[in-house]
């Protein structure tokens, strides 16, 4: 029948479009790598070096996806149910054996190239290891070079070439200048900051904490933005990474906006799993330390995931009993302390930090000794996450996609304001989550 | 009857899409074509043209701002009777193997075998974080700048409103003419916040080294600018007896050649009524004063602290 005959072909169409369209993705992507880093080199002199590197950055992660993929197809779908975590850990092993740096937020290079987006295609493969749809065409996602800069996770990869390069362009460009603004304009000159993580008192760890939050969500969140716009525009829908994580008013809300590719690997390898054998409150703290594992195997990650996990918990207790201040008074704690003992993997300092001796405000003339383009920067930050918080129930808030931000005003003050400010050498550039 | 021709209405998002984002990243892209066409400095050009023409130089003197605004060339050939000459860049071109081709390219229009002194005086190895920002983590970044500004637009406005670097005269000696300059302290006095004395003294004997090499009849005066401090007290000697110790022993090792070289810590300014825009630029008394002061040093008899005076080690003059 025609039916039978024609499924087959229709199925093996399909696949084949998929397999061509992913590669292709993967070659511009590339492309776009190599591009814009000989480009932040230099727009007048060719570097072989930096090509080099972005070849060696490509080409290395997809032959280790190739590895491990082919290391898990060697096992049943029973023991697939053990492999996803080993996978999932191997992140994990690497950090404890001293091959990748934690992820705390500052600069992490690796000691060797080979694992260049480890962390970010290990999630990937366990992903889709967990969800039984790891195909050979799935190498050319979890491999992308533009994804394993600062993820997503490919944990959602789909074409949208069928909407015209026009409607794209109008969508997704908007969000490549909002994590230009955000990386470029409040990230960058926040790195100037930094030093501030050596003070050990009260105040000043306070202060290092929410700037050094201000930092990672700019850059994370910027970063993220700009891949999102240009896989949209090559003609890919990848997982928007951020959804306005600060128009929260609990810790619960904050993490379905923070990280968002993470958290669905997360809830799928661990939550559910122990939500089922364990219970809720259990399976919350299986999920935070798993987390811990993965930004790093240091003591402060895991003070880290002990503390959300409690805040977590805390947090659900009082929002089932009605109370709304509370959790918000929670979530703002925890962003802060959170991040204090997420930044620091010196231990020592860490300890010192948390006994929380007073020491003055001698860190507000530290401050005041900024650059004008970080202390511009702070302003920034603190309007844009203002501005998140405080309008979150207004119209162009609520849907939790940057949409206030992508208006054609807004997007034009952004742009204005980075034209104004942004210079080679206002900070560091990285990427926080790179590896 | 309609016009002969017809306004197309548009609404203000396709306006600001259309027209306006699109007009401000040209203007952005012309910034950054303007920034690449223009020489980094308009210093470079002017100290690779007059030390051509100037005549026979046998004294020079290099480094950062601090060089620019508080030593005279002029003064120190009246000092010495020598051809002096200040070739100093404010921030020393941002980058360490910049400002070391510029030496080069410096010397190759005189006889560097001619040059009797060269005098270094940089910031750069004692602020913190200062070495590390110019090495750019190893990158190299060549002529043309990348897609971002050497300076932003806002810097650029900023400095027409004010009288700043881009506007400052040089004179035929290289030294700064203060009435082309606004001396107004603009940020707050601070401490000293030194860098780590390995990372310096590291800094200080490759910039040695590297001078030793291309003037290789000079001597050769590493000196630690003066800075105005404010009602602070600063007693700085432990750490210039650290810098002085660590740079004679790591110079030892490194070091082969027959240069004189000397490690010269100036005093800090003792009034406000010294310095011009910064701690650590001098106007024109204060650079008066400072150069006064820095001529003594190679002059008037020395106290040594630590090590021989011989040829080839270093020896420390502690000014006050």
């Amino acid at each position: 029948m025609i039916g039978s005959t024609a499924l087959p072909l229709s199925w093996l169409a399909a696949r084949s479009y998929s397999f061509n369209f992913k590669l292709r993705f993967w070659l511009i992507s590339f492309a776009l790598l190599a591009l814009s880093s000989q480009l932040l080199f230099s727009i007048s002199v060719f570097s072989s070096d930096k090509l080099l590197n972005s070849i060696y950055i490509a080409v290395l992660p997809l032959l280790s996806c190739l590895l491990l993929m082919w290391f898990s197809s060697a096992f049943n779908d029973q023991m697939k149910q053990f492999v996803k975590y080993f996978v999932f850990f191997s992140i994990a092993a690497t950090s404890a054996l001293g091959l990748t740096k934690t992820l705390t937020g500052a600069y992490a290079a690796s000691s060797t190239i080979f694992l260049y987006g480890f962390s970010f295609y290990t999630a990937s493969i366990a992903y889709l290891i967990h969800l039984q749809q790891l195909r050979t065409s799935s190498i050319w996602t979890v491999s992308n070079p533009l994804l394993l800069i600062t993820g997503p996770i490919a944990t959602r990869f789909f074409p949208i070439a069928h909407h015209s390069l026009k409607s794209r362009f109008k969508y997704f460009f908007p969000y490549i200048l909002l994590g230009l603004f955000l990386h470029q304009a409040i990230a960058t000159p926040l790195t100037r900051t930094f030093r501030l993580i050596e003070l050990t008192d009260i105040i000043s760890s306070c202060v290092f904490a929410f700037l050094f939050e201000l930092f990672v969500y700019a850059n994370f969140c910027g970063l993220s933005l700009i891949i999102f716009g240009i896989c949209g525009i090559i003609g890919a829908k990848v997982p928007l990474n951020f959804k306005q994580p600060f128009s929260s008013t609990n810790i619960v809300e904050y993490w379905r906006g923070w990280h968002t590719s993470l958290s669905t690997v997360l809830k799928s390898l661990f939550y559910t799993p122990a939500k089922r054998v364990f219970g809720t409150f259990s399976a919350i703290f299986v999920v935070y330390l798993s987390s811990a594992m993965w930004h790093g195997v240091t003591a402060n990650f895991v003070l880290w995931g002990l503390f959300h996990a409690s805040i977590f918990c805390l947090t659900i207790f009082f929002l089932k009993r009605g109370t709304p201040i509370l959790p918000l008074v929670l979530m703002i704690i925890s962003i802060v302390i959170g991040r204090l003992l997420f930044s620091d993997s010196n231990t020592s300092r860490l300890f010192e930090k948390l006994s929380f001796k007073y020491d003055g405000f001698g860190v507000l003339i530290k401050i005041g000794t900024f650059s004008g383009t970080t202390k511009v920067a702070v302003f920034l930050a603190m309007i844009f996450v203002g501005l998140e918080f405080a309008c979150r129930d207004r119209k162009y808030f609520r849907t939790r996609n940057y949409k206030f931000f992508r208006l054609p005003v807004i997007q034009l003050i952004m742009l204005v304001i980075m034209l104004l400010t942004v210079y080679d050498g206002s900070g560091v550039d990285y990427a926080v989550y790179q590896r | 009857m309609a016009p002969g021709w017809i306004m197309r209405s548009i609404s203000v998002n396709s306006l600001i899409r259309i027209y306006l984002i699109p007009l401000i990243i040209f203007f952005y892209l012309a910034v950054l074509l303007i920034q690449r066409n223009n020489i980094d400095d308009p210093d470079i050009k002017s100290h690779l043209e007059n030390i051509s023409i100037g005549g026979s130089v046998q004294g020079l003197v290099l480094g950062g701002s601090n060089s620019v605004f508080s030593i005279s060339a002029e003064q120190l050939g009246q000092y010495t009777g020598l051809g002096w000459y200040n070739a100093s860049l404010v921030n020393e071109m941002g980058l360490i193997t910049r400002y070391h081709g510029f030496i080069r390219n410096l010397a190759n229009r005189i006889d560097p075998k001619k040059v009797q002194y060269v005098i270094y005086s940089s910031q750069l190895p004692y602020s913190l974080g200062r070495i590390i920002e110019h090495q750019f983590k190893g990158e190299r970044k060549i002529r043309g700048a990348g897609i971002r500004p050497k300076k932003s637009v806002l810097a650029y406005l900023m400095a027409l409103a004010s009288n700043d670097s881009d506007n400052w005269r040089r004179n035929g000696f290289g030294d700064l003419e203060f009435d082309s300059v606004t001396c107004v302290l603009k940020d707050q006095v601070k401490p000293p916040e030194h860098e780590d004395v390995n990372l310096t003294v590291d800094f200080l004997v490759d910039t040695t080294i590297f001078l030793a090499s291309v003037f290789p009849n000079a001597a050769l005066l590493i000196v630690f600018p003066s800075e105005y401090y404010g009602a602070t007290r600063t007693d700085s000697s432990e750490f210039q007896t650290t810098i002085f110790n660590r740079f004679v022993e790591v110079l030892d090792e490194k070091y082969q050649g027959n240069n004189n070289i000397k490690i010269i810590f100036q005093p800090p300014y003792f009034s406000v009524s010294q310095v011009c825009d910064e701690q650590n630029h001098a106007n024109e008394y204060g650079r008066l004063w400072r150069t006064e002061n820095l001529s003594r040093a190679f002059f008037t008899a020395q106290r040594s602290v630590g090590g021989a005076s011989a040829i080839g080690h270093p020896s420390v003059s502690l000014l006050n």
